[in-house]
């Protein structure tokens, strides 16, 4: 079934829309979920979670891209879940890597303005998505939207695992500077 | 958390970025997900193990059954000439012999073996024989050990010689020798090189050989017996009767009769079998344990060279297969790729 016609059975509130999401995209969502909470019973939860807050959502929202609504609301669910879970115990997977790494865009020195919008901040990092190589993008989604492991992301691009991370670690100092000069990231008085 | 925030807005950029990364051909069923070819540590450590096996397989093991160099290594193959073709005939030789009675039949003779010691005259006994030697000199060992086969009328029931690890020479056979001038053959073949070792059996067939006399002697009372029935005989019935009760007891006959011959031979003719080893230094009778460790050092290190080296030699020959298999592998392993990429884009 196509996307808009799933959507549209959202906005008719026929439960089928269920179904057919988890039928088109359940696989797609779980290996997001399964890469943040590296169990499966903790991912097929996040993945229920899914669908009802895909069913609540729409209407009123009518998503242009389903796949990646979906995949948006899975990894914010599964993230909240794992920060739930972590607050109690470490967990293992990317998850934890991936953080520590973006930590590095935000100096010692620096934080985020706890009152900035995510919203100006999500906007200025897909102004820096748009200037950057389309490759080197594409490793970037993968590892801090998908939190993919640096082993897969490797294979899949053909490169070497140091080439991955030496890549990553080039972008992560540029969007450090981005942030720094953009006032996203401010020094610490 | 201060990363929670950007981890939250890299969460919410543009859905475009999201999809390009996701038509990267990403994984979604982790569940489901096969093993897939990496080269990693535990990768090249398994290709090790298995090149290590491999090794075991194609250098080590058919040198335990001594059969090394007779297949892929043919180029290292050295031949004193195979007496395989000679058995017939040395063997019938050897019977034409016993059957003149040109060969006595085992004699005592105390001069060193210790074989010897156990011999009776009217025993009958088969006395077999395993020797290895070194020589630093393999085709002057081999022709003086073919002369004095010959000088005391024995004969090479089988040989062959082989390079092993592509540096030692060997030359193995299966030597009969009379009996009765066996003791003094060994003792001058002991003078040819260094013996490493010997030992000899004795296997006393007495028993065996008394039981089949007595049984042709008195199977050929029956045929004496059932022969003179033939001369009293009336009828045709009566006639064939006798025939066919004739003819099992000759079948007998002969049969018990080629064991006798059998042994016979086996009695007169001692088995030995001998492997000779080219070195270029001797092996010490009584080695200290520094000499013994410099030596297993130095024959661990030519075994191991020459595995290599023989292990090199039987890939190139087998390169064809491994080629063949190789492209077969990577065939079904693009095929497989392919299938996997197509369900993944479903």
């Amino acid at each position: 079934m196509e996307d808009l016609q799933i959507v549209e059975l959202y906005w008719n509130r026929d439960e089928n829309a269920i179904a057919q999401s988890q039928q088109k995209y359940g696989n797609y969502c779980y290996s997001i979920a399964y890469n943040i909470l590296h169990n499966s019973e903790d991912a097929q939860e996040s993945l229920n979670d899914t669908w009802l807050a895909a069913w609540d959502a729409i209407p009123p929202h009518r998503p242009q891209i389903l796949s990646t609504f979906l995949g948006k609301i899975t990894r914010r669910l599964s993230l909240n879940k794992w920060r739930n879970l972590t607050a109690e115990k470490r967990g293992g997977g990317s998850v934890p890597l991936s953080l520590d790494e973006l930590e590095e865009c935000v100096p010692d020195r620096f934080s985020i303005d706890e009152q900035l919008e995510t919203q100006y901040l999500t906007e200025a990092i897909d102004r820096f998505l748009s200037r950057m190589k389309e490759e080197e993008r594409k490793v970037f989604v993968c590892r801090y939207w998908y939190f993919d492991s640096i082993t897969d992301i490797a294979e899949r691009f053909g490169y070497s695992e140091s080439k991955v991370k030496m890549t990553l670690k080039r972008t992560r100092d540029r969007l450090k500077d981005y942030l720094i000069k953009e006032g996203m990231i401010n020094e610490n008085r | 958390m201060k990363t929670d925030k950007l981890t939250d807005a890299i969460g919410m950029i543009d859905d475009t970025y999201i999809k390009e990364a996701h038509e990267e051909g990403r994984k979604e069923k982790r569940r489901f997900r096969l093993p897939e070819f990496r080269l990693s540590w535990e990768l090249m450590g398994k290709l090790a193990t298995a090149g290590i096996c491999l090794f075991l397989a194609i250098g080590i093991l058919p040198e335990l059954f001594h059969s090394y160099g007779k297949g892929a290594s043919d180029g290292a193959y050295n031949s004193y000439g195979s007496s395989y073709a000679v058995y017939d005939e040395e063997t019938y030789a050897a019977e034409q012999m016993l059957d003149e009675g040109s060969v006595n039949e085992y004699k005592t003779d105390s001069s060193g073996q210790s074989a010897d010691l156990h011999r009776d005259e009217n025993k009958k006994m088969i006395l077999t024989a395993h020797m290895q030697m070194e020589t630093k000199d393999l085709d002057e060992t081999v022709s003086y050990l073919l002369e004095k086969v010959g000088t005391y009328s024995g004969y090479v029931q089988k040989s062959s010689s082989y390079t092993r690890n592509s540096t030692t020479r060997i030359y193995e056979a299966t030597l009969r020798i009379p009996a009765n001038s066996y003791s003094e053959f060994i003792s001058e073949l002991k003078t040819a090189g260094n013996t490493l070792s010997y030992s000899d059996e004795i296997e006393d067939v007495t028993d065996s050989y008394t039981d089949i006399e007595a049984r042709i002697s008195s199977l050929k009372a029956q045929e004496a017996k059932v022969l003179e029935f033939y001369d009293k005989a009336e009828t045709i019935e009566d006639l064939m009767n006798i025939e066919s009760r004739l003819s099992d007891l000759r079948y007998q006959i002969e049969y018990y009769e080629a064991q006798i011959k059998n042994y016979d031979l086996l009695i007169a003719y001692s088995t030995l079998y001998i492997t000779v080893t080219e070195t270029t230094v001797y092996t010490p009778e009584n080695p200290g344990f520094f000499s013994r460790l410099a030596g297993s050092f130095t024959d661990g290190w030519h075994d191991f060279m020459g595995g290599i080296g023989d292990f090199l030699v039987d890939v190139v020959y087998n390169i064809w297969t491994i080629l063949l298999l190789a492209g077969l592998g990577y065939l079904a392993y693009r095929i497989y790729r392919k299938i996997r990429n197509r369900k993944n884009q479903k």
